[in-house]
């Protein structure tokens, strides 16, 4: 790995208080370890300000996290409060975005909306990808037959389209948001476990392992001091490159009336009366579409700006 | 080649018994009981729910339901569907011809446009073509293919006129739906074509071509496309379940009588062997078109020894 040693150690002591002396040899490394970490995410950071669609893609996901936030100070109506009377009206001033079958504003509703594929964004791919991580570090590093029982089982997992999968589970444990977060969470890491794999076994046989392992440290530290820390730059570049499929996932499983149930907001969902409407209330179907789209063109957006700029230390 | 063939095998059948097991399992988690939520109202009945538990073999244990089940589909038996008191696989079959009319006409406008863009993209790397074209490919991969299903229907159909709006008539009613699918296909096409051009472009060989004096054309179609494109075989098989996903939603959308439009009624219907049966068929469609596909990349690619 290359990195400029401008950055030194902060505070070295801290985290290792617990280690006994014996180790100092040891502790030095590993805070020049987490030294050449800090100096990374500068490193990186330098490079992706420089992109400029990742940098428009970072502003859009900004404003949506702030939208998701403040959602009931923006939002200029109710998102559930129906009136039959308003019901259908093309964009006007007083909704911009028109209303729905129930006379409820939709422009509310899709800042309401913000907050499922927020939290889609993160909860859901930070498990998945936690999954795939652990199953991948624990397969690349044992090897033998849970190496080969963990391969395997991405194989099988391999086996199913992620949105059939999906739909398999919701239809198993039944609707709503925490079977949707369930669902969205176990159909993708068999991927993540794959590429982790394969980084783990090019590290393990590196020098310094054999070497922490010649000083009789445990497995367990051994995978997560020196083996997933050097897997980081990968790491984030799958839940960069994760988000935008998972964002895509939710919206179809709450289009097809699999996902967030009625009356709470979810772009996908809005689309689903969207489409019953399409010849006489065109606006229900282009604007919860566009605010999907836009969202996951941002995660894009970032995702290759990410990719590009960590590209130095993708490399191993 | 041989041999890795013979093991590809061995470990379809092996994916082929997981897909059965993990299917099932998940399909007898379900926490309510098929029969009270088959007899709807008259699930208070304790003697009809018996009586259907029964005649559904929900009453045997469930290792026994396993193997029988297993037994069914080595026979192509998938079971029968509750809302059309019809077999799966028939029900299935039925409705093959609609979606694979659909995913072969993605297929193609997916090749045609995804190869085209990605090639002009890396041969006038940093022009005006590469913006454009890479644009267009960050805007197909990031749009949901039910959303652009929409806009098009409705320009082309409720503002234009040009097709029906929905409905499966003729092969003309396969037009915008092949053309939303394949618009979100090519883009990943696109993507891949033009970076896998790029590394190659930069290899010796490709120097050594140029250096002998080939003309242009003939080092960019015989040395670069042919070694360049082998990646791009790889991801079009790693693509096609998203191909049949895609292929489910514009199904809804368009309202094409296919098999995704099937399975994801089914799956309001709460139609249980329908959703088992879809899933399977699915999974083992999807492993087979990847077992082709990693064959033909094998055989395409003498450089790689599998062993």
């Amino acid at each position: 790995m290359i990195s400029p040693k401008q950055n030194k150690p902060e505070t070295g002591g801290a985290p290792f208080t617990t280690v006994q002396e014996k180790d100092e040899e040891l502790l030095a490394a590993e805070s020049e370890a987490e030294a050449r970490q800090t100096s990374m995410i500068t490193d990186i950071w330098h490079r992706l300000k420089k992109h400029r669609l990742a940098m428009a893609g970072l502003i859009i996901i900004s404003v949506l996290i702030l939208t998701a936030v403040f959602a009931s100070v923006i939002a200029p109506y109710s998102y559930r409060d129906q009136n039959l009377d308003n019901a259908l009206l093309p964009p006007s001033r007083d909704h911009l975005f028109g209303t729905d079958q129930f006379g409820r504003d939709l422009f509310s509703r899709i800042i309401y909306g913000s907050r499922i594929s927020i939290a889609v964004a993160f909860l859901p791919v930070i498990v998945s990808v936690g999954i795939g991580v652990l199953l991948g570090a624990i397969s690349g590093y044992y090897g033998g037959w849970i190496d080969l029982l963990i391969m395997r089982l991405a194989d099988i997992m391999f086996a199913f389209p992620s949105l059939l999968f999906a739909i398999a589970i919701i239809f198993a444990i039944g609707r709503g948001i925490l079977s949707l977060f369930i669902a969205l969470a176990l159909v993708d890491w068999a991927g993540d476990a794959r590429l982790i794999r394969g980084q783990v076994l090019s590290i393990r046989s590196k020098e310094y392992i054999e070497a922490a392992r010649a000083i009789g440290m445990s497995d367990r530290r051994i995978i997560l001091r020196h083996i997933l820390p050097n897997c980081l730059a990968p790491i984030i570049v799958t839940v960069s490159m994760s988000i935008p499929g998972v964002i895509l996932t939710e919206a179809a499983l709450s289009f097809i009336g699999l996902g967030v149930q009625p009356p709470t907001p979810s772009w996908g969902a809005i689309l689903n009366d969207g489409q019953r409407f399409i010849g006489n209330a065109p606006w229900m179907a282009f604007f919860p579409g566009a605010a999907i789209f836009l969202t996951v063109l941002a995660y894009n957006f970032l995702g290759d700006g990410l990719r590009d700029a960590m590209d130095p230390f993708l490399k191993n | 080649m041989r041999n890795y063939i013979i093991r590809r095998l061995l470990l379809l059948i092996l994916v082929l018994w997981g897909v059965t097991l993990v299917t099932f399992i998940l399909m007898h988690v379900v926490p309510g009981d098929p029969a009270k939520v088959l007899l709807g109202k008259l699930s208070g009945n304790e003697v009809l729910v018996t009586k259907l538990r029964h005649q559904l073999g929900l009453d045997k244990p469930l290792v026994v339901q396993y193997f029988e089940f297993v037994k069914g589909v080595l026979r192509g038996d998938l079971g029968n569907s509750y809302k059309f008191k019809a077999s799966v696989m028939s029900l299935i079959l039925e409705r093959m011809p609609a979606t694979i009319k659909l995913t072969f006409g993605a297929l193609i406008i997916g090749l045609l446009i995804g190869l085209s863009s990605g090639i002009i993209s890396a041969v006038r790397r940093y022009s005006v073509w590469d913006t454009f074209s890479m644009l267009f490919a960050f805007i197909g991969v990031s749009m949901p293919v039910f959303w652009l299903a929409m806009l098009l229907q409705l320009f082309f159909a409720v503002k234009l006129g040009w097709f029906h709006v929905s409905g499966f008539e003729g092969l003309r009613d396969l037009v915008l739906p092949s053309v939303t699918l394949g618009l979100i296909y090519s883009a990943s096409i696109a993507r891949m074509t033009r970076s896998s051009i790029l590394e190659v472009i930069r290899m010796d060989y490709v120097r050594t071509a140029r250096a002998k004096g080939a003309p242009e054309r003939i080092v960019i179609f015989r040395h670069v496309f042919r070694n360049a494109l082998i990646p791009v075989v790889t991801l079009i098989g790693m693509q096609f379940g998203g191909l049949l996903t895609g292929a489910a939603l514009t199904e809804t959308v368009f309202q094409i009588p296919g098999v995704g439009k099937l399975l994801i009624n089914s799956t309001l219907d709460l139609d249980y062997p329908m959703i088992q049966g879809g899933v399977i068929f699915v999974a083992i469609i999807f492993v087979l078109i990847n077992l082709f596909v990693d064959i033909l990349y094998a055989y395409l690619d003498p450089t790689i020894r599998y062993d």
